[in-house]
């Protein structure tokens, strides 16, 4: 939630507990809406989770590339490469809070993380992903996802919702392979 | 602050709303008194989305009567 996260910045305000407070809220978020889709569309249960599974290693494999990014040309840090232990607490926060959140955060992504982990794990050794990359990859985006939904929804083509996102995951497998295959520090 | 150096930004296809929330957010801010935090604005979002869900068969406006029960 971009208001949430610039209210934050503008009040000068980082925490983890928002970091991850953000995190729970789009799963959650984008649980609701792809079963409120199968809903209305009468659609298949198996074929909504697998369309959720997608959508969440899409927006997984943003996130893991962005991030690295970030840490490439020392940008913002607030999220970490490997989620894999609660970080310290930040001036204002209580470090039990950031435990508590990074647990839920934790439960809810660690199967999307290790898969794009295990699908791709010498990221770090890039060179800063060019421009052009990392906006066709901004389309695996949470916002850009929602903008899908919304679009199809008023064009009456909810119906094809579902199937758009398992076959727009296809495309994970291509980034994937354009990253390692054009991108990687030359030895 | 941006997330990352002048030289490595891209359009980012998925922050459209960034704009408009940096412009809403530094509204909020200039109103000496408003102290919440952004996490408890999330709450407020899922509140107005849990008022909507309970009166999704009634008109949009029985949402703002609903919310003055409520509250």
């Amino acid at each position: 939630m971009p208001l949430m996260e610039s209210f934050s910045r503008i009040k000068k305000t980082p925490s983890y507990v928002g970091r991850y407070y953000d995190s729970i809220a789009d799963i959650l978020l984008n649980f609701l809406f792809l079963i409120t889709i199968c809903y209305i569309t009468n659609g298949s249960i198996l074929l909504t989770i697998l369309a959720f599974i997608g959508i969440q290693l899409q927006g997984t494999l943003y996130n893991y590339y962005y991030v690295i990014l970030r840490n490439l040309v020392h940008g913002d840090t607030t999220s970490r490469i490997f989620e894999d232990h609660a970080p310290q607490a930040m001036k204002g926060e209580t470090q039990v809070k950031v435990d508590i959140y990074y647990k839920i955060y934790d439960i809810l992504y660690v199967v999307f993380d290790k898969t794009i982990y295990n699908l791709d794990r010498n990221a770090m050794n890039s060179n800063p992903f060019p421009s052009w990359f990392m906006t066709m990859l901004s389309s695996f985006g949470l916002g850009f996802q929602l903008l899908v939904m919304a679009v199809m929804l008023a064009l009456r083509l909810e119906e094809y919702i579902i199937p758009f996102f398992i076959f727009y995951s296809i495309l994970i497998f291509v980034f994937i392979g354009v990253r390692k295959a054009f991108l990687n520090k030359p030895a | 602050m941006a997330k990352l150096p002048k030289e490595y930004q891209f359009v980012d296809l998925s922050d459209y709303g960034r704009g408009a929330a940096r412009f809403i957010a530094q509204s909020l801010r200039e109103r000496q008194n408003y102290t919440n935090s952004s996490n408890n604005m999330v709450c407020y979002f899922w509140f107005v989305g849990y008022c909507l869900y309970v009166n999704r068969f009634l008109h949009c406006s029985w949402v703002l009567s609903d919310f003055e029960v409520y509250s």
